[in-house]
């Protein structure tokens, strides 16, 4: 076990300096830059001085491999991903503030994904060709095919005009006003969710399916063991296993939907920030929030192949 | 069985679905006129509650000097103020008059045409208690001009010779040169405000305090929650501001702004299209609608020194070929005016008439004579049908352009013309329109001021944004001379000259002015609009709510 | 059954083969109804794609002025939107952009990918390592960010979406490819071909490739649901393929949502068909699936 725990951190390691790198490349052949932006928005009159003034001061001037130099010295050194050219504040400070944010975005999604899709799952493979199957298979695949920013649009406009309703735009922490703030979320957890939703459906239904037909199975009914019991300790362990390698692969999709759900429900986070980064080549926060990304999507990929050998034993000497 | 009793049920659902549908009938088409003015000169206002809006966009920072132009007019316009403002009413088009009256400013002479005396305004107290004097004015026009600080608003400025202190409330200063607009360049130079001298001084950085002479002050500023303030009790207006405080919540686009609205968690709201009025207006019962028409306008500008458009006939064929009055009925429901060249035609005796515009090539009713010469002359030019193609760029984050764009495209395909249409990301578009790397773009035309405006910036040869390029003497002697003229009258017929010398040379491509459309809750009054695309308000000391009928949380 | 085919066989005729082609048709159907469902809605995504012209009643630029924001009425069976264009031939046409982006970008995405895999699960050794630790990195980025970035550096046009989209398949073609071929690899056919002196090249493509290609084929059916859903989602941030080219994504964005109040047809039919179009090729990836590999199943 610690071997593999060893083997996979160090590999985890390089992966992250060449996304940082990659991230760095891909920010810089973006055509336009920041410098242009502010100059351009500020509607002066003489925008090519202003323009040059602002290439300097942010870095802009110097040549590529320096700036990448620069930039990752900074990083690896002193943790300091430098400042944002629109706001002039951090790009920590700016990440950490916006980060609760998507990352209650992201627990949220999983959470009422998995207590939406996992009973009805399991339900849906003991009534196997019956209605009770039906419908949640229709129901998975569908959610699987509709594209989620339409369901986030019909959630924040039919509330509106139907019922009035439509939470605050703005962020409210869990810790300050936990009412109001399930609220904002409970919606956009649930559109941003929805395919998680379909996907862990299926799977459960497909893997649970194959278990109750196991012979370990067999033998707990055919000891007379309560049906609950039965499912529960015997069968729903091990039909979880590929669920959870699921739901560790989603990750990377729901911080990349939250991109969406975020601006269309107006709630800050980290998507929604470097969307707005993207747009404005704000490319110290791009390549912040990336890097960050990235790392959270290593690191959760790591922490489901632990699990995974942790669930299954026969990986974790295999 | 079980599976055919659930195709039934789909079915049916299906039916359902397509029924709703129908009942949505065709809002009906409504046009109104464009200024119409609400009177609320007959109400007292009544003070107290909170105002609450939806931002559009991010708040960068505090400082007004340095943030995206749009967001000084949302957000800090009731913390900071100017020298001079224009005359405000509530839902009153300000731009009839384009009056000048005294904000930090409280009077002011020209001895001659080159000298103006500023009397600072007495007994005015920044937000932290520490008086307002001609010093602060003094500094923050001089560190605004200094290029070394790279502040936009610093540019009006470049015209001015000296500003010297005659005593603690008078300000003198000396322009190189007469300049007419100077004074409204005051009001309305990017955002021209005054700081205070205090603050900078002693280290504190105006991106993080917001220290002002206005009617708010800041109380929270937090890039996820919003922004919030609080009126300032001892502002310098007697008896304002009307309300207590006025909250700004985190930005959404504007389909979320607009459910926002119906929830009433958004007191006000610009709508672009007629129909999302006529389909809004039934849902919040008794909201208020003001109809004006919207300041800046577009125009179509061509790269003039390389084919196709360095043929002036192209030019004239195009000119020609855009349908203005099917601009506005597909895209405004049919409200709105077509521009002359260079200005809105809001600006009444500055623009040429629409009945003077209407017997132009370009501008004539029915379409048919000016489609019928447009395809002779492109064929005279030596395009047959199909032969000609170019490209439009337009920023695609712009609200309206790239609709104009489309609707042009369509229009000019009926008369042979390929037009590619090009939605350029915004810092793609601005690079390519300095550089002049575009056949033809839609970008900012005038607007209803009477300052230099788009004349001097345009289509004066050393206009710095004058990428066409146009180099005409006879434009630049019009320009400079109107720039130096007093006497109002000579000045408008210098304007009408200019506007009758580009329709001729076709150097630029009027449009349309559109209409904006505010709606507001039940419960607000004293509202005073930008006209600007964002709802935006001109003077947060007059806006008052209606407390009997606000939400509770106001 | 088999004798009866036989037997049949001996009476031609095109008729007989057009009978006969129909019966398997019902089988196929009543066994598999849900594939059935699925080639439907395939073939129809097709048909209209291909046929685009003929089936449309207008042209999808063509702009009716006096027509802007109609309800779905007679003339106009989807309404029209707020240029006053037929949103029904909109659609139509949508699903040529949705198929071709689609279709290239999978074809793509899986020739890069299994090329790689394919390559370096075989070859092994250090050039493996090498291009497994590049093709995680790629993995650890969110696919919509990495597309958008793309996009917005190459510029919003067709052809670089379609890169975009295909780009960003690469590593999980790559992942299933890989799984497959290093446990084909251990099989005795492959020892056998090596023995008898078959070079490497011919041995992944001649004796591995076609013994991985049901896989293959299952992947490229469900990603191209995928494809057709981040071009949308593209398209939705405005970085998609530029209009006035009717996007079924850039019909779920912009003026379409903002006018959802007053016009709410607009974005629905977009939606429906994104929708169905995705469908489709799901259920298809999986119907596919049960028929050449249930062990796959629910993976």
């Amino acid at each position: 076990m610690r071997t593999y725990l060893i083997q996979r951190i160090t590999l985890a390691i390089p992966t992250v300096l060449l996304v940082a790198t990659v991230t760095f490349v891909l920010m810089h052949i973006l055509p336009g830059d920041a410098a242009l932006v502010k100059a351009a928005s500020t509607g002066a009159q003489d925008q090519q001085t202003l323009y040059n003034a602002y290439r300097h001061d942010m870095g802009l001037d110097r040549p590529g491999y320096v700036q990448f130099g620069d930039w990752m010295w900074r990083l690896l050194r002193f943790g300091d991903f430098g400042r944002s050219y629109g706001t002039q504040d951090a790009v920590t400070h700016q990440i950490i503030t916006h980060l609760p944010v998507t990352l209650e975005l992201a627990l949220g999604s999983i959470l009422l994904g998995l207590a939406v899709a996992i009973p009805w799952g399991v339900i849906a493979a003991t009534r196997r060709d019956r209605a009770g199957d039906y419908v949640p298979r229709i129901i998975s695949v569908l959610l699987l095919s509709v594209p989620n920013f339409w369901i986030a649009t019909l959630f924040v406009v039919l509330p509106a005009i139907w019922f009035r309703y439509m939470p605050a735009p703005g962020y409210v922490s869990f810790f300050d006003h936990p009412a109001v703030n399930v609220q904002e979320f409970f919606l956009p957890c649930l559109a941003l969710g929805s395919r998680l939703i379909g996907a862990t459906l299926r799977m459960t239904r497909s893997s649970m399916l194959e278990v109750l037909q196991q012979d370990y199975v067999r033998t707990a009914w055919a000891k007379g063991l309560r049906a609950r019991t039965v499912l529960s300790r015997h069968a729903l362990k091990n039909a979880l296993i590929p669920v959870v390698s699921l739901v560790g692969g989603q990750i990377a999709f729901l911080l990349g939907g939250s991109v969406i759900v975020e601006s269309v429900f107006g709630l800050p986070g980290l998507g929604n920030l470097t969307l707005q980064a993207i747009y404005q080549r704000d490319y110290p926060q791009i390549q912040g929030d990336i890097l960050l990304i990235a790392l959270i999507v290593v690191a959760v990929n790591l922490v489901t192949d632990l699990s995974y050998g942790w669930l299954d034993p026969r990986i974790r000497y295999g | 069985m079980r599976r055919r009793r659930f195709l039934a049920h789909g079915t049916v659902g299906a039916a359902a679905v397509f029924t709703a549908c129908q009942s949505a009938r065709k809002a009906p088409i409504s046009s109104s006129t464009t200024g119409a003015s609400i009177d609320e000169t007959s109400l007292t206002p009544q003070v107290g509650g909170t105002f609450q809006t939806v931002g559009f966009r991010a708040l960068e920072h505090l400082n007004p000097w340095k943030v995206f132009m749009a967001n000084v007019d949302f957000y800090l316009l009731g913390v900071y103020e100017q020298l001079l403002a224009y005359d405000l009413k509530p839902f009153q088009d300000y731009r009839s008059t384009y009056k000048l009256v005294g904000a930090l400013a409280e009077s002011w002479e020209a001895p001659d045409s080159s000298t103006y005396l500023l009397h600072v305004r007495p007994n005015v107290r920044w937000h932290d208690g520490t008086p307002f004097t001609a010093t602060d004015v003094q500094w923050s026009l001089q560190f605004m001009s200094d290029p070394a600080n790279s502040i936009a608003a610093g540019d009006h400025f470049r015209s001015v010779d000296s500003m010297t202190l005659l005593d603690d409330h008078t300000l003198q200063i000396k322009t190189k040169q007469p300049q007419v607009a100077f004074l409204n360049g005051l009001t309305t130079a990017p955002k021209a405000v005054i700081m205070p001298k205090h603050v900078h001084d002693r280290g504190d950085q105006f991106e993080k305090v917001a220290i002002g002479t206005g009617a708010f002050k800041v109380t929270t500023y937090d890039q996820l929650k919003g922004i919030s303030y609080t009126a300032s009790k001892d502002y310098w207006r007697e008896g304002r501001p009307n309300l207590d405080g006025w909250r700004i919540l985190a930005p959404t686009d504007e389909a979320g702004r607009l459910a926002a609205f119906t929830a009433r968690q958004n007191d006000v709201l610009h709508v672009s299209s007629r129909r999302q009025v006529d389909t809004l207006l039934p849902l919040v019962k008794g909201a208020r609608l003001w109809t004006f028409v919207r300041d800046i306008v577009d125009d179509f500008y061509m790269k003039l020194d390389k084919p196709p458009f360095n043929d002036k006939r192209i030019r004239q064929v195009v000119q020609m070929g855009i349908d203005r009055r099917e601009l506005l009925k597909t895209l405004d429901a049919g409200d709105g005016l077509m521009n002359p060249p260079g200005i809105n035609a809001v600006a009444q005796g500055w623009a040429l008439p629409q009945s003077e515009l209407e017997k132009l090539p370009g501008w004539r009713n029915p379409k048919s004579q000016d489609i019928q010469e447009a395809k002779q002359l492109l064929s005279q030019a030596g395009y047959g049908s199909g032969g000609l193609s170019f490209t439009v760029s337009v920023d695609q984050a712009h609200p309206t352009t790239p609709n104009q764009a489309t609707v042009i495209a369509a229009q000019l395909r009926s008369i042979g013309i390929t037009v590619n249409v090009q939605p350029l990301e915004t810092t793609v578009y601005q690079k390519n329109v300095t550089s002049g790397n575009y056949d033809a773009i839609i970008d900012q035309g005038g607007t209803s001021s009477p300052g230099n405006g788009v004349w001097q910036t345009r289509f004066h040869s050393g206009g710095f944004l004058n990428s066409m390029p146009v180099h005409d003497p006879e434009m630049d002697r019009l320009i400079d001379a109107q720039a130096q003229e007093f006497d109002e009258s000579k000045r408008k017929a210098l304007f009408l000259e200019i506007e009758r010398l580009l329709a001729r040379e076709v150097y630029s491509i009027p449009l349309t002015a559109d209409p904006g459309y505010f709606v507001g809750q039940p419960y607000v009054h004293g509202w005073v609009d930008n006209e600007g695309a964002n709802v935006t308000c001109a003077d947060w000391a007059q806006a008052w709510l209606d407390q009997a009928q606000a939400p509770k949380s106001r | 059954m088999g004798l009866l085919l036989e037997q049949k066989r001996d009476s031609g005729g095109v008729l007989d083969l057009g009978r006969r082609s129909v019966e398997e048709l019902r089988r196929f159907t009543v066994k598999r109804p849900v594939g059935a469902f699925a080639l439907a809605l395939v073939l129809m995504l097709v048909f209209l794609a291909v046929f685009a012209p003929v089936v449309s009643p207008y042209d999808p630029l063509v702009q009716h002025s006096d027509a802007v924001m109609e309800a779905p009425d007679t003339h106009f069976l989807f309404g029209t939107d707020y240029f006053g264009r037929d949103i029904l031939s909109r659609v139509i046409y949508g699903a040529r952009i949705s198929l071709t982006v689609g279709i290239a970008s999978v074809a793509l995405g899986l020739a890069a990918g299994v090329l790689i895999g394919l390559v370096t699960a075989y070859v092994g050794g250090a050039t493996d390592i090498l291009v497994q630790r590049l093709m995680d990195a790629a993995l650890a980025f969110p696919g919509l960010i990495f597309a958008l970035a793309i996009v917005t550096a190459l510029g919003p046009r067709l052809i670089t979406v379609i890169l975009a989209i295909g780009f960003t398949a690469i590593p999980r073609n790559n992942r299933v490819v890989r799984g497959s071929v290093l446990a084909e690899k251990n099989n005795l056919y492959v020892t056998a071909a090596g023995a008898s002196g078959c070079s490497q090249w011919r041995i992944m493509w001649r004796h591995i490739l076609p013994n991985v290609a049901a896989p293959i084929i299952i992947i490229g059916a469900t990603e191209l649901g995928a494809a057709i859903l981040l071009e949308a989602s593209l398209s939705f941030l405005g970085v998609g393929v530029p209009p006035p080219s009717p996007s079924w994504g850039s019909m779920l964005s912009g003026e379409y949502r903002t006018y959802m109040l007053a016009a709410p047809w607009m974005a629905f039919f977009p939606g429906v068909a994104i929708s169905l179009a995705v469908l489709g090729w799901n259920l298809l990836g999986d119907a596919l699936r049960d028929a050449w590999d249930p062990r796959l199943r629910g993976s």
